[in-house]
């Protein structure tokens, strides 16, 4: 297992390099100069001239590679443009608020998504289970800047039950939870009924109902474990996502998360920014298979012994 | 490993049985939870721990780069509340506005306007303890014209000995002298009369020599190392989330009206709104919050509370004179004529402006109320276009940015659709943000619109900017040709006699736009802020800046 786990994480490093390689080649080929976006129409050409050059942004796209590869290995991932900060304090400041956010919507999934899931497929086709299908597929299909708007303007402007944005106490957190969870509970729900609905079909659940056993603990007990597989691997990839910052959410929200710093980045040019949020993003996203293969086999014997 | 998996399904079916019975119990908790949530925000608390429950509300869009004055040419909302200035604007009742001591006391023009002599008020002490001297401003002064990421160094390049400091053949500034800790004189390259007004704009800023060299590429970042003499302390920032002043107790000046300003990063316009409704910020600035305006304007609730400001500053079309058919100043004259100006100043801000007919705009010393109006006249544009050789108009390219606000947009489009009536055929080129800037800082744009508001208050801010040399012009994509006329603009600035200055630029600003048609100006406009009821005194900036002077603001629980 250990081994599996090693070789995963071996295999991801040329991926990462490939990640930033193409980035940093995209980036080259974008039109505009990232200093005259920084100081607008007030730069003066000399003083354009000398920040670039201070910048190191005359060296060769290749040259500005491998220094950036070097120096990022060393714990240095340069200072942003825009914020004149280390790109590396900025990510830190922001990850404790995307993490809470995206521990928070994944509870709300969860917890919703979950059950209503089991309670769908245990009543298929009855109007609770139309319901839930129902109230999920608007939670899957709802664009979030609407969501958010929406409760935005019913909990905290109309009602006045929580605070309209910010980060200064959870209860802030509540609102942008519910709307990123709302939409994950959909996908998780639907997903579980589906497969559980196919479980129940199966042999060995109607051998495990004829041995006597309870209706609750053939469902619990045999079925689920079984339906959880997929579901586990989307829970795994939706918690990287969300770590990799919920772009909208946060801006309505205004939440400093990961998310509008790669947004701030990308609309001002900012290099060191962008590649370290990407960076950052790019390690989350590999954590998250791994972490989807390594709980696919705790929970599935098979898988573990193949490895 | 099977205790693992035993733990892993024990977890999931715990979390499975509780939520199988709560069907209606989420809504539930969630009041529960609210109740809290409002009286906790109540009581709401800084980063720092600090109480900021009386502080002054307000909202900005976005992060600034840095509060380092010398380093911003866009975003000098902190800097003007955490420093002085040697001199500082005051805006009067009827619209005008005058210099007055700040940090200098008084001050002493030499005859011939070339040697200034100031006095810096005594006993000023920044937020560490430290006093002002005279040194600070030559520190100040030198670190406009040196430091590397300065942008502000033409506040002080008319100074003497300014480009023998820039270029490193000097290693002092030659026209500064240090009379003694409170004394001192600036003698400059050749009479310049905006020189005062310069040193109000918050650029100039006056900074400790000791902190301030001390915190390095820190200064303007970290509040700690940003040290001031102004009305408020810089405490914290957190980026994207909010930046805090606290007051200064013990100013020089006297302490502030309120106990300090948070200022919250919200970029989204509804979300300010909400917040502003909900008593979450003070002042919504109008200018941010562009969709909600005529929601506020036309409540009952609101109507009351809006306070508003002229906006010292114009927006304006630039043709750019090497491209053809604008080098023809007939086309020009004919564009001119062929835009409703009226009709956008009613579209996009409800009338509420001024229309423009030069450069210098309502409100600016030197503002030409009597210039001879512009006027909206399809036919005779039309005319003009017959006699200039194109009686079927011609096609024509207006490019703005991709971030361009909704303003710059809609007036494009107007723009747009009033030259199809004259046969014009205009393309809105889009382009992406930093290629607009490229291309305009390159003079290769055709034609643009945009806006440029006051820094400080005299005709150089803006006749200078735009054609007091070639290069300003054609950076600004105006491709003005007459030299002559550049050469008279750029010897403006050393005419002594105040009316004879004001006169030579009022005879310049007619020449350059209503004989040469160099750029359709459109209209200057009032800034408009909502602020709720318990906060008292706000006014809005002479030049009527989204970054406002906080130090008269009280608030009233």
């Amino acid at each position: 297992m250990a081994k599996k786990v090693l070789k995963r994480i071996l295999v991801s490093i040329p991926v990462l390099i490939g990640v930033m390689l193409i980035l940093f080649l995209m980036l080259n080929v974008l039109p505009g100069d990232p200093v005259s976006v920084m100081m607008k129409e007030h730069a003066k050409p000399e003083v354009i001239e000398r920040m670039t050059e201070e910048m190191g942004l005359n060296d060769p796209v290749m040259v500005r590679f491998f220094r950036y590869l070097w120096n990022a290995l060393h714990g240095d991932f340069g200072t942003s443009y825009k914020l004149n900060r280390p790109v590396g304090a900025l990510i830190a400041n922001a990850f404790p608020n995307t993490l809470k956010l995206a521990i928070a919507a994944a509870i709300v999934a969860w917890v919703i998504g979950i059950p209503a899931g089991i309670i769908s497929a245990i009543k298929q086709n009855t109007i609770i289970d139309r319901l839930f299908m129902g109230v999920s597929l608007v939670g899957v299909s709802m664009p979030v800047f609407w969501a958010a708007l929406l409760f935005q303007y019913c909990f905290a402007y109309k009602w006045k039950l929580l605070p309209v944005s910010g980060v200064e106490t959870w209860q802030s957190f509540i609102l942008p939870a519910v709307v990123l969870g709302w939409s994950s509970a959909g996908t998780i729900s639907r997903l579980t009924r589906c497969n559980l609905l196919e479980i129940l079909q199966e042999d060995f659940i109607r051998t495990a109902r004829a041995k006597g056993l309870r209706e609750s603990a053939v469902i619990v007990g045999h079925a689920f474990k079984n339906a959880l597989l997929p579901v586990v691997t989307m829970m795994a990839i939706q918690v990287a996502s969300l770590l990799s910052g919920a772009v909208i959410t946060e801006s309505i929200f205004s939440i400093p998360g990961i998310g509008r710093l790669a947004v701030d980045a990308i609309s001002s040019r900012d290099m060191p920014l962008l590649q370290g949020t990407v960076l950052f993003t790019t390690i989350l996203i590999i954590a998250g298979n791994l972490l989807a293969d390594v709980l696919y086999s705790l929970i599935d014997p098979r898988i573990r012994t193949e490895g | 490993m099977k205790k693992r998996i035993g733990l892993l399904l024990a977890l999931t079916l715990t979390a499975g049985m509780l939520l199988s019975g709560c069907g209606n119990s989420s809504a539930e908790k969630e009041d529960g939870i609210t109740t809290d949530a409002a009286t906790d925000t109540e009581a709401a608390e800084g980063a720092g721990g600090l109480d900021t429950g009386s502080f002054l509300k307000i909202v900005e869009l976005a992060n600034p780069n840095t509060v380092d004055p010398e380093c911003t040419t866009d975003y000098y909302l902190v800097s003007m509340n955490i420093f002085n200035r040697l001199v500082e604007v005051k805006a009067n009742d009827d619209g005008t506005s005058e210099i007055v001591p700040s940090l200098a006391d008084s001050w002493k023009i030499s005859e011939d306007g070339l040697t200034y002599t100031f006095k810096l008020h005594e006993g000023v002490k920044y937020t560490n303890g430290a006093d002002l001297t005279s040194d600070d401003v030559l520190y100040t002064f030198t670190r406009l014209l040196t430091y590397s990421n300065s942008l502000n160094g033409d506040i002080v390049d008319q100074i003497k000995g300014s480009d023998e400091l820039k270029d490193g053949t000097a290693a002092a500034l030659e026209g500064f002298t240090v009379i003694d800790d409170y004394n001192f004189s600036v003698t400059l390259k050749e009479p310049y009369a905006a020189f005062l007004a310069c040193l109000s704009t918050p650029g100039c800023s006056i900074l400790d020599r000791e902190t301030t060299d001390e915190a390095g590429s820190d200064f303007g970042i970290d509040p700690a190392k940003t040290i001031g003499t102004g009305y408020f302390k810089f405490e914290s920032w957190t980026v994207n989330s909010e930046m805090v002043l606290e007051a200064n107790k013990d100013c020089w000046a006297g302490a502030p009206g309120c106990d300090g300003i948070v200022i919250k990063i919200v970029p989204d316009e509804d979300t300010q709104r909400m917040m502003f409704e909900n008593g979450e910020i003070d002042i919504l600035n109008l200018e941010y919050a562009k969709s909600q305006a005529d929601y506020f304007l036309e409540s009952d609730t609101y109507k009351d509370q809006i306070v508003s400001g002229n906006r010292v500053g114009v927006y304006y079309i630039a043709m750019n004179q090497s491209f053809e058919p604008l080098n023809d100043v007939k086309v020009r004259k004919a564009i001119q004529m062929a835009i409703d100006r009226q009709s956008i100043l009613d579209a996009l801000f409800g009338g509420r402006g001024t229309l423009e007919n030069g450069i210098l705009p309502n409100g600016l010393i030197g503002y030409n109320k009597d210039l001879p109006a512009i006027n909206y006249d399809v036919e005779g544009a039309k005319e003009l276009l017959t006699e200039a050789g194109y009686p079927d108009g011609f096609d024509l390219e207006i490019s703005q940015s991709s971030e361009a606000n909704s303003t710059t947009e809609n007036v494009n489009q107007i723009v747009q659709a009033m030259l199809g009536e004259i046969g014009i055929n205009v393309t809105i080129n889009v382009l992406d943000d930093a290629t607009y800037l490229d291309m305009r800082n390159a003079g290769e744009l055709a034609m643009y619109n945009s806006s440029w508001s006051a820094d400080f208050n005299d005709p150089d801010n803006f006749i200078y900017t735009f054609f007091g040399t070639v290069e300003n012009t054609n950076r600004r994509c105006l491709g003005y040709t007459d030299t002559d006329i550049i050469d008279r603009v750029a010897a403006a600035r050393a005419i002594v006699n105040e009316a004879d200055r004001i006169a030579e630029y009022q005879e310049l600003e007619k020449i350059i736009i209503q004989d040469d048609a160099s750029w359709v100006p459109l209209f200057s406009v009032k800034h408009l802020f909502v602020v709720n009821p318990r906060v008292k005194n706000f006014t809005v900036s002479w030049n009527g800046w989204s970054d406002n002077y906080y130090q008269n603001v009280t608030i009233e629980e």
